[in-house]
């Protein structure tokens, strides 16, 4: 790892690598301690999740499929709350507008949205991905339009002073001092919206990591449901570490 | 005749701070203001820029492109030194990479060669000035706004950059309108020197 010495590392990794192996051993003396109908056994549930893994149908028609919906309800709820939380920012009238609209999507129990939208869009993908991003663009808009009230008024007073155009200050000054707060909004809805497609999908799908976890409950398959359960972490997971964070640490500086 | 500023008055909540202001800016001079803190010093400045709006009185600036060293640096914490002068120089029309090198020159005149590509958080306050004083003389002001600019900066350094700002302005002809607490902090050539009090500037 660059920037660290093999010491540092150690120390940087070791209390991780515990971390995980508590957890497994945790697990394990869990799946003995309960009946395996309760608590998968871990050696089970990794053997489950490698059948899935390699089970061309389960990646195309469920995981694929999931992941389609997951990046469209991330891509939409993004898109919606960042572009809307611009505006609130910059505009305070749009915010007071906007604000009963983003107390009630917060507020709703999600159970509640669940069933309106089922009504409104049918089952399957619509339903899935309207579901997903509207949970997660209040979210968005309330990092956004918050960390654009706050920029700092004496950059504002600087930039005017030296020309800078509307675009430049969107840019050089806005979009720099948003940064930090969009991308732990960003990862905190990614996290999120992926919990809620599968969780819309186990209501209201017939295909997805959700509705493969319905069916792995009705068939009392415990080893399934704890090895979608990882599946589902592994992809939050990698979003998080491999894509959001490194985006951060390259998009984000904090000075 | 790059300035004049008639009758302006100005009161903040209520409280009067200047009223019937007159000044006159010829190019290349300077003009040195003086007064204790919370007298308008600032306020007058940022008039002058078009920050702030007089309550009442006129300001004709004759289109002169300003440059201001604020009291704090204001330098954008993501972007280098170097970028952090360049950018104005961008907001005018210039390419990426005339305004970069032009920047360069301007930094290496207040001492700050090598630190071009060093961000403001790792450089000291008085850096920061510093490189404050660079960007409102890279543009290459008409008329320059200095609000205290020295503060800061240790008694040594200070007389360096007043040195390096004195010969950066004979070549471009700025006027200059110099506010600050004390005399000495004044810059050499100062061509007439104020205090600000409720009723306007009074000539010392």
């Amino acid at each position: 790892m660059p920037g660290f010495s093999q010491k540092e590392y150690s120390r940087a990794v070791a209390p991780k690598v515990s971390g995980i192996l508590l957890f497994f051993g945790l697990w394990h003396w869990a799946s003995e301690a309960f009946s395996g109908l309760v608590v998968a056994p871990p050696l089970d549930t990794l053997a489950a999740g490698y059948l899935m893994v390699t089970n061309p149908e389960f990646l195309t028609r469920h995981f694929g499929i999931s992941l389609v919906r997951m990046g469209m309800a991330l891509g939409i709820g993004v898109a919606a709350g960042g572009t809307l939380g611009v505006f609130a920012g910059l505009f305070p009238p749009v915010r007071a507008l906007l604000e009963p609209l983003r107390w009630m999507l917060m507020t709703v129990p999600g159970v509640v949205i669940v069933v309106v939208f089922m009504l409104w869009f049918g089952m399957g993908t619509p339903m899935v991905v309207a579901i997903s991003a509207s949970m997660g663009a209040p979210v968005i808009f309330v990092h956004v339009a918050d960390a654009m009230a706050l920029v700092d008024r004496q950059l504002l007073e600087m930039a005017r002073v030296y020309g800078f155009g509307f675009r430049a200050r969107l840019v050089r000054i806005y979009a720099m001092a948003v940064a930090g707060p969009f991308f732990s909004a960003l990862v905190v809805v990614a996290g999120n919206t992926i919990r809620v497609v599968v969780l819309a999908e186990v209501l209201g799908a017939g295909q997805g990591i959700g509705y493969c976890l319905s069916v792995a409950r009705s068939r009392l398959d415990t080893p399934d449901l704890y090895a979608l359960a990882l599946i589902s972490m592994a992809v939050v997971g990698g979003l998080e570490f491999f894509l959001l964070r490194p985006l951060e640490r390259k998009l984000v500086r904090k000075g | 005749m790059i300035l004049e500023c008639r009758n302006l008055e100005k009161s903040y909540d209520g409280r009067p701070l200047f009223s019937g202001l007159n000044l006159t800016l010829e190019k290349g001079e300077t003009v040195g203001i003086l007064g204790p803190s919370g007298r308008g010093k600032s306020t007058l400045l940022k008039m002058v820029a078009g920050l702030v709006h007089p309550d009442r009185g006129r300001i004709r600036d004759h289109g002169a492109r300003i440059g201001y060293v604020f009291q704090e640096p204001r330098l954008m914490p993501w972007y280098s030194a170097l970028d952090n002068v360049a950018m104005p120089l961008v907001s005018l029309g210039h390419s990426q990479a005339a305004a970069r090198r032009e920047a360069a020159r301007f930094l290496d005149d207040m001492g700050l060669s090598g630190f071009l590509n060093h961000y403001p958080g790792a450089l000291s306050g008085g850096m920061n000035q510093r490189v404050s004083i660079a960007r409102a003389l890279a543009v290459s002001p008409g008329l320059l706004l200095l609000d205290e600019p020295f503060t800061g900066l240790d008694p040594d350094l200070r007389q360096s950059v007043r040195t390096r700002m004195a010969g950066v302005l004979a070549r471009t002809g700025a006027g200059v309108i110099h506010v600050t607490h004390t005399r000495e902090e004044l810059m050499e050539g100062t061509a007439r020197i104020y205090t600000l009090t409720t009723r306007g500037l009074v000539l010392i």
